[in-house]
């Protein structure tokens, strides 16, 4: 390249439009900046999943069990709407390994909190918190431990008995977990929402999820590169053109788009790195991401920082080069404007197709849950013929809607802008269709990722509308006061009641405890598996009398797989064949619970048994049953009555702590929720990009057009009718495209649901999110023409009139 | 004789260090056509738009119709504008996405006319001006000639008192300056509209009825034809 043409280069790009290098430099800036905060959301992803992962022990293979090491049980309970996470650990011998974030494993009665943690229970209602924790604060828990700058966590040191129940291991184990990087951890270590061990990981699947959606997020960025490269296009085509009637050649001109181009990206890439760090401490604290995001976790990695900053030059380059296309081609390429070939009506087929066919299939949907082949052939077929419509359609999109702009829209601002669409429908498109389709793949993602991330553990979900909203399940551990339980809830102010629920086998006296072998050995007489509860009370808890309960009498439950006249025929039973025993009526009748109490659910609170006894029958008896004893407390409602029933029980439910029926399933979605999130800001921040694409566009065009707008001003046109048709300009293509975007997921979120929907699978479609991207696309078009506006001022001016 | 129709006295306006109008004085009757000519930086379009309200001066005063132009807002010059005024500039400054007769129609438009009447009328103009084949193209898919004369039908189709032109013919040939020239002067005489017109050419300036020399943001001579 000859140093003339590169100094030439040089002077035409720096002694330009100052304005309009800035927004060019600008606009690669703000992509550049967008696609390391992306590049740095996997790694800050891939962090919190290592961490969370990593709240247990490493798992112990078979061979000679150990006699000392370290046990861990992850429980997750509610305070005030915040989850509360304590990792309960115990340790036996001479072990020095520490959980991560401490210095050691704290000893029993010994609690590490979290910042914000301590911060909580220095607050006004501390005191609503301390008793929960199953000890005294001895230090902090430090950042290597903790998920995020908010996260309310806890490390407590108990005896190993306190562990002996749902979720912790058995076995001691050498050490603390350690994942190995995050997004790859190993599935013994996962660990869901509620704090309960999973069998299987959904963690495999992120890594190529969550690298689709870079790879997709990345479409509008470079979009963004590409267009704030192509500013001024007329007018630098037009010099161009000139530069060639005096001789320049085809490759001069080359070289002189290549250097523009390379100092744009240079300049671009330089300034998004800075804007990148000096952004991503505010950005970091502001998004609304559960337990907070610390800014060093968005730390992309060096090979795609490097790639992106040497990257986005050689972009901008070639960008360069292409914009001047035209004017190589001929000297007289920019002397008259005429209109470009406006996109067929042709190209909205494939997306009308789509959209027919998904009109069959929610025409026939009984046929889809039966899961038709026809059925599942459309819907798949009407979606990707929905998104291959979407990326081609576009600019006819644009045309059409210019058309009706134009012909029926009111008012002058109408006509203007959709004169302007009907001439570059394909220029008004091409910064929207990246989005549109952008926001279709994450749309997908934020519906699809809790069908692959979600935990086979639902919680108490199941008793939504089985009992009254504010009532607290409390699952105690198996050797717990229940009585002192119960007279402690009780004794809350705002508690309407408290109804127990113990499980015991019942046998007859001397019927010896059957063999481990034998449980399943039909010829061993495995006992009748009671439930001792008070059908009135629960009754009264919940509203309305249980069918067929009659108080202070021993009943079959319906769930019995024992007739009637088998169970009438038992006599006497006593707990284990031993102490006290209840007599089971000849007559014995059934009482019947309600269905959701009755559920057979893997981890949550259900009823099941063969008898229903009275506790008055077994009063005194204390020994420990099989199952976890729970209460069921009804409160008036308040929040305050609920934490007040929470702070009552103290650190004696830390096996799964008390919470809510909504509050449960809330746990156990909270994870998926979480990359829900993550997905919607996401989407959020894509639409922004569109809508900074338009508005850099937008204002070159109002640049170009400035003799346009300084006459129509001089016309007596009022400048509010210029900015409605900018307004109009720049927001119906965005609006129509991300419209329909949203409509192609959202009906084929839907349908799809249908289709796969997994009973143990707690699947909410996102319609708030769906609602808050729209709601972004008119944002990102309001911002887009606020952006414009002092060009449009500037643009008016009657000094743009004058011709000396 | 009867009170002028557009009265300026005593302008003065500068651009930053530079005098653009050095107490500029002029009058404009009904019906009347006034040629500002002088070279290039003599103040000739600055003075057009203090007359035409589009800039305020710095001091001194225009009247229009007895009411100072130079005290109205902003809102209500650009209502004055658009009712009382038409304007013809050098490049045409066409909406380039409108057609001929969607560009005639704007004024009316903007005024608040139905689109139907607003383009039935818009027209007639065009036919009247000889371009009515033009009607359905773009300003980029015209000549340079026939694109001025769809600007002077704009000036001229919402009946304004007075005419602004800025060098209309600046970028036409002769034969076609001539044809705009002769199209604008006439329709303005047969709808007794006055013409302000900037020019540096003697021979379109001979078009109007008198000549007003400018020079270093001075009125040096006016001249009454």
């Amino acid at each position: 390249m000859g140093a003339f043409d590169v100094a030439l280069g040089v002077r035409l790009t720096l002694s330009g439009s100052r304005v309009r290098l800035l927004m060019m430099v600008g606009g690669v800036a703000a992509a550049v900046a967008l696609m390391l905060g992306m590049a740095g959301a996997l790694p800050a992803a891939a962090e919190r999943i290592g961490k969370t992962t990593g709240r247990g022990v490493e798992p112990v293979g078979g061979g000679e069990a150990r006699t000392e090491g370290v046990r861990a049980r992850l429980s997750v309970g509610v305070w005030r709407g915040h989850q509360v996470r304590v990792l309960l650990v115990a340790k036996a011998g001479s072990t020095a390994v520490a959980p991560p974030g401490v210095p050691r494993t704290p000893g029993q009665g010994e609690v590490f909190v979290s910042p914000a943690l301590a911060a909580a229970l220095d607050g006004p209602r501390g005191a609503e918190l301390a008793p929960r924790l199953p000890g005294k604060v001895a230090g902090t828990v430090d950042r290597e431990g903790l998920v995020g700058p908010d996260e309310l966590y806890a490390i407590a040191g108990v005896s190993a008995g306190a562990l002996d129940g749902v979720g912790a291991t058995g076995e001691w184990a050498p050490d603390f977990a350690k994942p190995a990087g995050g997004l790859f951890a190993g599935q013994s270590a996962y660990v869901d929402g509620t704090g309960m061990r999973q069998s299987s990981s959904p963690a495999e699947a992120m890594p190529l999820v969550l690298g689709l959606a870079a790879v997709g997020l990345i479409t509008p960025l470079l979009v963004l590169v590409g267009t704030s490269t192509r500013l001024s296009a007329a007018a630098r085509e037009r010099r161009a053109s000139a530069m060639r009637l005096v001789g320049a050649t085809p490759r001069q001109l080359r070289r002189l788009g290549a250097v523009e181009g390379a100092i744009v990206g240079v300049l671009g890439a330089a300034a998004g790195l800075a804007l990148f760090y000096l952004l991503r401490a505010p950005v970091a604290a502001a998004i609304p991401i559960q337990d907070g995001l610390y800014a060093g976790d968005v730390a992309p990695p060096l090979g795609v920082t490097l790639a992106v900053l040497l990257g986005v030059p050689v972009l901008t380059t070639a960008a360069g080069v292409l914009s001047l296309r035209r004017a190589l081609s001929t000297p007289l390429a920019a002397r008259r404007q005429v209109a470009r070939s406006g996109a067929g009506l042709l190209r909205l087929a494939p997306l009308a197709a789509g959209l027919l066919a998904l009109s069959i299939v929610y025409a026939d949907r009984g046929a889809l849950a039966t899961g038709a082949f026809h059925a599942k052939a459309l819907l798949f077929g009407g979606g990707a013929a929905c998104l291959v419509g979407l990326a081609i359609s576009g600019a006819a999109l644009s045309r059409l809607a210019g058309a009706l702009l134009a012909r029926w829209g009111p008012g002058l601002a109408s006509q203007f802008a959709g004169r302007r669409l009907l001439t570059d429908p394909a220029g008004a498109a091409r910064t929207v269709t990246g989005t549109a389709l952008v926001v279709v793949v994450v749309g997908w993602l934020m519906a699809f990722l809790p069908l692959l991330t979600s935990s086979q553990n639902e919680g108490n979900g199941h008793l939504i509308g089985v009992l009254p909203g504010s009532t607290v399940v409390v699952t105690l551990a198996a050797d717990s006061d229940v009585d002192g339980a119960v007279a402690g809830a009780r004794a809350v102010p705002g508690v309407t009641g408290a109804v127990p629920f113990r499980d015991v086998t019942l046998r007859r006296p001397g019927v010896p405890v059957p063999d481990e072998m034998d449980l399943d050995n039909p010829s061993v007489d495995q006992g009748v598996r009671a439930v001792v509860a008070d059908c009135g009370a629960l009754g009264t808890l919940l509203g309305t009398p249980v069918p067929g309960c009659r108080p202070g009498t021993v009943q079959r439950l319906s769930t019995s797989e024992f007739e009637a006249h088998a169970l009438a025929g038992a006599g006497r039973l006593a707990p284990d064949g031993k102490g006290r025993a209840v007599p089971v009526p000849r007559g014995i009748d059934t009482v019947t619970l309600p269905d959701g109490l009755t559920r057979d659910v893997s981890f949550g609170f259900t009823v099941r048994g063969d008898l229903l006894v009275p506790p008055a029958m077994l009063a005194g008896w204390d020994e420990p049953g099989q199952w976890f004893p729970t209460l069921l407390v009804a409160t008036d409602g308040r929040a305050d009555t609920v934490e007040a029933v929470r702070t009552s029980l103290g650190a004696t439910a830390m096996a799964l702590p008390p919470t809510t029926p909504g509050e449960s399933a809330e746990l156990a979605r909270s994870e998926s929720d979480g990359y829900r999130q993550a997905a919607l800001i996401a989407a959020l921040a894509v639409v922004l990009t569109g809508g900074l694409s338009l508005a850099v566009t937008t204002a070159d065009a109002v640049r170009e057009r400035y003799r346009v707008h300084a006459a129509l001003t001089a016309m007596g046109t009022p400048a509010r009718l210029l900015r409605r048709g900018v307004l109009l300009h720049t927001g119906v293509p965005l609006l129509l495209n991300i419209g329909l975007a949203i409509l192609v997921t959202a009906a084929t979120s839907w349908l799809y649901v249908r289709v796969t929907a997994q009973a143990l699978a707690v699947v909410r479609l996102p319609w708030a999110g769906y609602a808050a991207i729209g709601a972004a696309a008119v944002v990102a078009s309001l911002l887009a023409t606020a952006a414009v506006l002092p060009f449009v001022r500037a643009a008016t001016r009657p000094d743009a009139l004058r011709t000396e | 004789m009867s009170e002028p129709l557009l009265r300026a006295t005593g302008l003065h306006l500068a651009f930053g260090q530079t005098k653009a109008l050095d107490g500029v004085g002029i009058e404009v009757r009904a019906g009347e056509m006034v040629a500002l000519v002088g070279s290039s930086g003599s103040g000739k379009s600055t003075l057009l738009h203090c007359l035409a309200g589009i800039l305020r001066p710095d001091s001194g005063e225009v009247v229009y119709r007895g009411a100072r132009l130079d005290a109205l807002s902003e809102e209500a010059r650009s209502r004055l504008r658009r009712d009382e005024f038409g304007f013809v500039f050098q490049f045409g400054s066409l909406v380039p996405e409108l057609t001929a007769v969607e560009n005639v129609a704007l004024p009316l438009r903007l005024a608040g006319a139905k689109r139907r009447g607003a383009e039935a009328k818009a027209r007639e103009w065009l036919e009247r001006l000889g371009v009515l084949d033009v009607a359905a193209k773009r300003p980029g898919e015209m000549s340079g000639g026939q694109g001025q004369r769809v600007a002077v039908a704009r000036a001229l189709v919402a009946g304004p008192r007075v005419v602004f032109a800025d060098e209309p013919t600046g970028a036409l040939d002769s034969f076609n300056g001539e044809l705009v020239m002769e199209e604008l002067m006439g329709a303005a005489r047969a709808q007794g509209a006055s013409v302000v017109l900037v020019t540096h050419e003697i021979r379109i300036a001979a078009y109007a009825d008198r000549e007003i020399v400018l020079r270093d943001g001075r009125v040096t001579s006016p001249v009454a034809i």
